[in-house]
């Protein structure tokens, strides 16, 4: 959670992360259907991916995140 | 892993609302637990799902679907079409879903350590809202298919469990089994939900698919064992049909009714009594259909609400076939004492007939029934599901004390031995004996009363004739034998 809002920290014009904790909005999780803690929800740009677990081993986020920007940007 | 709950002193339980299932499990589900419901693909798991939510609602419980396979919307067409309005349980506060089904639409991946929290927390939330009492999560492979790890789901699914329970919600959850027969079901689900498990079968025994229920545990509390054949029917869902677990409180009765032929009454000492299962067996145009005739003609008379199951003839036929013996069946229709139904034995599935069977005597509350006949009915069923159905249909109407008539075909001209079908002469008050014999050059009919349970009879072998008044028993015939063997000659002299 820590990295994802590091990004926002980074380049606030490029990201923007809302942190939704389930277990005090489950009418959010109910209206995105997600099941698994933590998910990653990328709403914009289209299409919406989803990334489910904790990142933890240390891979590069914007990889998975946006994966075709970074194929692009090498 | 350990149940952390103590055990409970007793277990109460949750009528579940669907026909039969309350029989066979001794009063539904138990209360605040989550039962697994098993069965391969197709063996009716989502079906049970619905009816069981349904049947809640239906009785002002809200129930919480979570479904982890199909979508809302095809849940709601399925349900539909069992006669469940779901989208109106949905608009009265009786019904929610939780949609955990997978979104093909978007892509996911899975990267690190997860839970379930979101979904344990959307279920919880969903439960709040509505003040459920009824859970149903359907169904578990679905999540399987979502979510990799196996041992987490089993760990949340745990976790759900508990937490269901601490709402005092009863639950259904359902799973896969990789076959009908065999221990386990798979994901090692059984193992942490063990305490109740139902399953639900759906075989084929020589080229007809069956289905059954069976509670294979239900800890702390009694349930009937083995295998229960259960039917889905558009418009009625799931009906399981309890055979044996129908508590026969069979009141003998002194009180005794006519067959409809006085000097038949006459050889069965006034009668037959209120509450008996009467089989008529013969070879085909012995009377069967005629003496089926006058049963129902003598309940008409005494003022009896009558109801005749015809699988050989048309309704019109019937009534064609009575005015030809001076009885008249279209006043007693229009007057509200006799209804007919006739339907095509091949029309619907042994299961399904006796449900419809059941439905239409709860429905008419008929004094009399005829089931003309038994033959037609056992064509091209297996010898298990026509031996349940008869037991099931004669378990009910003994309950409902109900007068039965049954009429079963003999295969050979003169006679032969059905009847000693063990299944069908065990649970029969009077067998009447219909046969052919042959005398100087002409074929006569005879008939006598086999057995009549509970009271002195003529045992005497009788000719009968058919008139346009019907049957009219005759004098007893002397020296005749071969008359159960159906090898049958009169003396010559």
């Amino acid at each position: 959670m820590a990295r994802v809002q590091a990004l926002q920290a980074q380049d606030s014009e490029r990201f923007r992360v809302d942190i939704v904790d389930v277990l005090q909005r489950p009418d959010v999780a109910d209206q995105h259907g997600i099941l698994a803690t933590p998910t990653l929800v990328r709403v914009e740009p289209q299409p919406e991916y989803r990334i489910i677990g904790d990142l933890s081993r240390g891979d590069d986020l914007l990889s998975y995140l946006l994966p075709d920007t970074v194929s692009q940007t090498p | 892993m350990s149940d952390s709950f103590p055990p409970p002193s007793f277990i109460d339980k949750l009528p579940s609302g669907m026909p039969g299932v309350d029989l066979v499990t001794h009063g539904g589900l138990p209360k605040a637990r989550t039962t697994l419901v098993s069965g391969t693909a197709g063996s009716a798991k989502t079906v049970f799902a619905v009816h069981f939510l349904a049947a809640g609602a239906a009785s002002g419980e809200p129930g919480v679907f979570v479904t982890l396979e199909e979508a809302p919307d095809d849940l709601r067409a399925h349900a539909r079409s069992l006669g469940f309005d779901i989208a109106e349980l949905e608009k009265r506060g009786l019904w929610r879903f939780v949609d955990a089904a997978p979104n093909p639409a978007i892509e996911a991946q899975v990267f690190g350590d997860y839970d379930l929290a979101a979904l344990l927390a959307r279920v919880r939330h969903a439960v709040q809202d509505v003040g459920a009492t009824r859970v149903a999560v359907d169904s578990v492979g679905g999540l399987f298919a979502q979510v990799p790890d196996e041992h987490l789901i089993r760990g949340e699914l745990h976790r759900l469990a508990a937490s269901l329970r601490g709402m005092g919600v009863t639950s259904v959850l359902t799973c896969e089994r990789p076959g009908e027969y065999g221990d386990a079901g798979m994901f090692g689900v059984e193992d942490f939900v063990a305490d109740n498990v139902l399953v639900l079968r759906n075989v084929l025994e020589d080229g007809q698919r069956r289905r059954t229920l069976e509670v294979l545990k239900m800890r702390g509390t009694s349930h009937q064992r083995g295998e229960y054949p259960f039917s889905v029917i558009s418009g009625e869902g799931l009906t399981v049909l309890p055979l044996t677990a129908i508590d026969i409180r069979q009141r003998s009765t002194d009180e005794r009714i006519s067959s409809g032929i006085d000097t038949l009454d006459d050889m069965c000492n006034g009668g037959w009594f209120r509450d008996s299962m009467v089989l008529v067996s013969g070879p085909t145009g012995a009377g069967k259909t005629l003496t089926a005739t006058h049963f129902l003609a003598g309940g008409i008379a005494a003022g009896e609400r009558c109801l005749s199951f015809s699988f050989e003839e048309s309704r019109e036929q019937l009534h064609r076939n009575a005015r030809g013996w001076g009885i008249d069946f279209s006043e007693a229709e229009t007057g509200g004492l006799l209804r007919i139904h006739s339907a095509f034995p091949e029309s619907a599935g042994l299961e399904d007939h006796l449900i419809r069977m059941k439905n239409l005597i709860d429905e008419y509350r008929p004094q009399r029934i005829t089931v003309d006949s038994l033959s037609a009915l056992e064509r091209g069923a297996t010898a298990k599901a026509f031996r349940e159905f008869v037991i099931g249909l004669s378990a009910y109407i003994k309950q409902e004390e109900i007068a039965g008539l049954f009429t079963v075909t003999t295969s050979d001209l003169s006679g032969g031995t059905t009847i000693t079908d063990s299944h069908i002469s065990t649970i029969t008050d009077v067998v009447l004996l219909l046969r052919y014999i042959e005398g100087e050059s002409e074929i006569r009919r005879a008939l006598t009363v086999l057995k009549m349970r509970g009271s002195a009879h003529d045992k005497s072998v009788r000719e009968f004739v058919i008139s346009s008044d019907g049957i009219r028993i005759e004098r007893p015939i002397s020296q005749l034998r071969g008359f159960l063997t159906g090898d049958l000659s009169t003396p010559s002299a």
